[in-house]
């Protein structure tokens, strides 16, 4: 029997949701190996901005299955504040505006609380996955 | 409503809530109870009611449908036994065939078609909601709202590291503009 949990990443990019302001959640993306960004073990939590295809017709017509996103950094190298034992991010003003990754990198939707200006705190108590697979 | 009334207002909701709140409510008592039920019977999931739905889907519900619906509970018991006990010798055979034990051709061949253990989750990723208006990169550009240069120097930078040289996309930006582009905005 297979079970699988469904998770939804929605991204309108800059179009409306439902009448309202666009939606761009903010997704977990595999950056690197294990021992990077302290507690977050090599994941990134990242606006998604766009989810695109896009189809290389010069090379046998290969799709790619393509996410825009922009990513935050990882305040104090990514270690758990004494406070509240979460890692907090923080989108800087020279941040890149557009990055682009592969869909595959995504492995689900993430939880981040407003903290303040420009910074969230990473909540990594919203489901068990989370809380197993990053601290 | 001015500041100082703000906070007052603040204030006497916060007064509320702390004479009011109390935590002796059945679940929070429960937990103090764990710890000895754990000694006493052992992990908590053998108790889980999920078992129960899941045992109605797979033993009940597949066991009526397989039987002639005549007499159907002795069928579905029957049913259940047949294959809970070819279940265990299948597993008995597969840890025999880890201690090396010597077992017939026949039997290693049907052991390598049956497999015991349950795959390991498959994580899905379905993109929906395509959106019409977006054919190339230069609608693509103009609904994110995101110039072009920027989206092509993502694609080019993301293709130079992730991509193998015969799979990477082209670094000349007209022809990368001239690729055809899905949204899914999903």
């Amino acid at each position: 029997m297979e079970i699988y949990d469904i998770h939804r990443a929605r991204c309108t990019g800059a179009l409306h949701f439902r009448n309202h302001r666009s939606r761009n959640d903010w997704v977990w993306v595999r950056r690197g190996t294990e021992d990077m960004y302290g507690a977050l073990r090599g994941r990134l939590p990242a606006k998604l901005l766009a989810l695109f295809k896009i189809r290389d017709y010069r090379c046998e017509d290969r799709v790619h299955c393509l996410a825009g996103v922009q990513f935050v950094t990882a305040v104090n190298s990514g270690r758990i504040s004494d406070v509240h034992s979460l890692v907090t991010v923080q989108m800087k003003e020279d941040a890149r505006e557009f990055a682009v990754v592969d869909i595959g990198t995504i492995p689900g939707p993430a939880h981040l609380i407003p903290e303040g200006d420009r910074r969230w705190i990473v909540n990594s108590r919203i489901d068990l996955r989370t809380f197993n697979e990053v601290y | 409503m001015r500041d100082s009334e703000r906070d007052e207002e603040t204030k006497r909701r916060m007064d509320l809530f702390i004479c009011e709140s109390y935590f002796n409510f059945v679940k929070m008592h429960l937990l103090s109870h764990f710890c000895d039920h754990i000694r006493q019977f052992g992990n908590i999931p053998m108790y889980s009611t999920e078992f129960g739905q899941l045992a109605h889907k797979t033993q009940i519900k597949a066991g009526l449908r397989q039987s002639n619906k005549q007499d159907a509970s002795r069928q579905i018991v029957q049913s259940y036994s047949r294959q809970h006990g070819i279940r265990m010798r299948l597993l008995n055979l597969e840890s025999l065939r880890r201690c090396c034990a010597d077992l017939s051709p026949d039997v290693v061949e049907q052991l390598d078609t049956t497999s015991t253990t349950t795959a390991p989750g498959i994580r899905r990723r379905m993109l929906k909601g395509c959106c019409d208006d977006v054919s190339n990169m230069a609608d693509f550009s103009l609904v994110l709202r995101v110039s072009i240069q920027i989206i092509c120097h993502g694609l080019i930078r993301y293709s130079r590291h992730n991509l193998p040289p015969e799979r990477r996309l082209p670094e000349d930006p007209e022809r990368l503009e001239s690729l055809p582009v899905e949204l899914l905005t999903q």
